[in-house]
């Protein structure tokens, strides 16, 4: 494939899908490394491929999640988890490093990037998934149960009550800045009660 | 907050290498990787094996329990060591439990022999 200078199929794929896939193996509680792990199997698995199959995108999050799983269930991986939760008490910002830093955003987009991502980890992972798949995945509920083999309703509880949950801890946080400093935050009076199938 | 906002923050990248670890020639075909994987602990079994059930090596020094045991299963009761136990007695066994104050029957089953007479 890449001797004779030809694009693989699937590396337009690995481009499009690559950030949002290790976001996923964060929600589904893997290390940063652990996710690259699983990416690197899953695309090594897929660049054996010869064609593409009917829906890459969601075959490729399919696949994805079965050796997320897989590789959690490992018995020393699961000892290796647990050291790194461990040690994210003490490195939090590298632990809970799930997106990007842009260089202009404020100090307030900052902390409250950080605060909705500690949010999003305490969920149960179940509703954890469900935000990430429906908001950086883009899929619809129809999709999701799908994917995870439940009905499109439950999935859009779960996304509901898993957003309720992360608007109500940021609200908490906000009332314990505001009796400290005085300084309200504006953006989370508009945080929506749910979300559109 | 809103799922828009939401949705503005992008997913920390993977290391930049990693695209290139993948799709290069090499992690395509990992057979020598997979190989090795597999053959080394079967080496080293095979191995730990031999060293067993190899020991000594000139035939007439006793063989080791484990290779007398897998052998001949009827040594198996023999093999923790003190032989004919009280497990492998089969007076004390069977009849134990006649013997005991909450057996009523005055007739005992263990055989007792009166020499006096």
């Amino acid at each position: 494939m890449a001797e004779t200078g030809e694009i693989h199929w699937c590396e337009p794929l690995y481009d499009a899908k690559a950030a949002e896939l290790i976001l996923y193996g964060r929600a589904l509680g893997l290390g940063h490394g652990e996710a690259e792990d699983v990416l690197q199997e899953t695309f090594v698995a897929l660049a054996q491929m010869a064609f593409p199959p009917a829906k890459p995108e969601h075959y490729c999050v399919r696949s994805f999640r079965n050796r997320a799983l897989n590789y959690k269930r490992t018995l020393w991986r699961r000892l290796a988890r647990e050291w790194e939760v461990l040690a994210d008490g003490h490195l939090l910002g590298n632990g809970l490093h799930w997106f990007e830093k842009s260089p202009e955003e404020t100090r307030e987009e900052k902390a409250l990037q950080e605060a909705t991502v500690q949010a999003l980890a305490e969920l149960p992972v179940e509703q954890r998934e469900v935000i990430v798949l429906k908001i950086w995945h883009g899929c619809t509920f129809e999709e999701i149960g799908g994917l995870l083999e439940i009905s499109p309703n439950t999935a859009a509880g779960r996304y509901r009550y898993g957003l309720q949950k992360i608007k109500n801890k940021l609200e908490g946080i906000v009332y314990e800045r505001t009796e400290c400093d005085g300084s309200a935050i504006a953006f989370l009076a508009s945080a929506p009660a749910g979300g559109r199938a | 907050m809103t799922e828009a906002q939401l949705r503005s923050w992008r997913p920390r990248r993977p290391a930049a290498g990693l695209k290139q670890k993948i799709l290069s020639a090499e992690t395509v075909t990992p057979t020598a990787t997979w190989l090795w994987g597999c053959l080394a602990p079967a080496t080293v079994c095979i191995f730990l094996t031999l060293m067993a059930f190899n020991h000594g090596g000139d035939g007439l020094s006793p063989k080791p329990m484990m290779a007398m045991v897998l052998s001949n299963q009827s040594y198996a009761a023999y093999a923790s060591g003190d032989g004919q136990n009280a497990q492998n007695h089969l007076a004390s066994v069977t009849f134990d439990w006649t013997n005991h104050s909450s057996f009523k029957s005055i007739i005992g089953f263990t055989p007792t022999t009166n020499f006096s007479n």
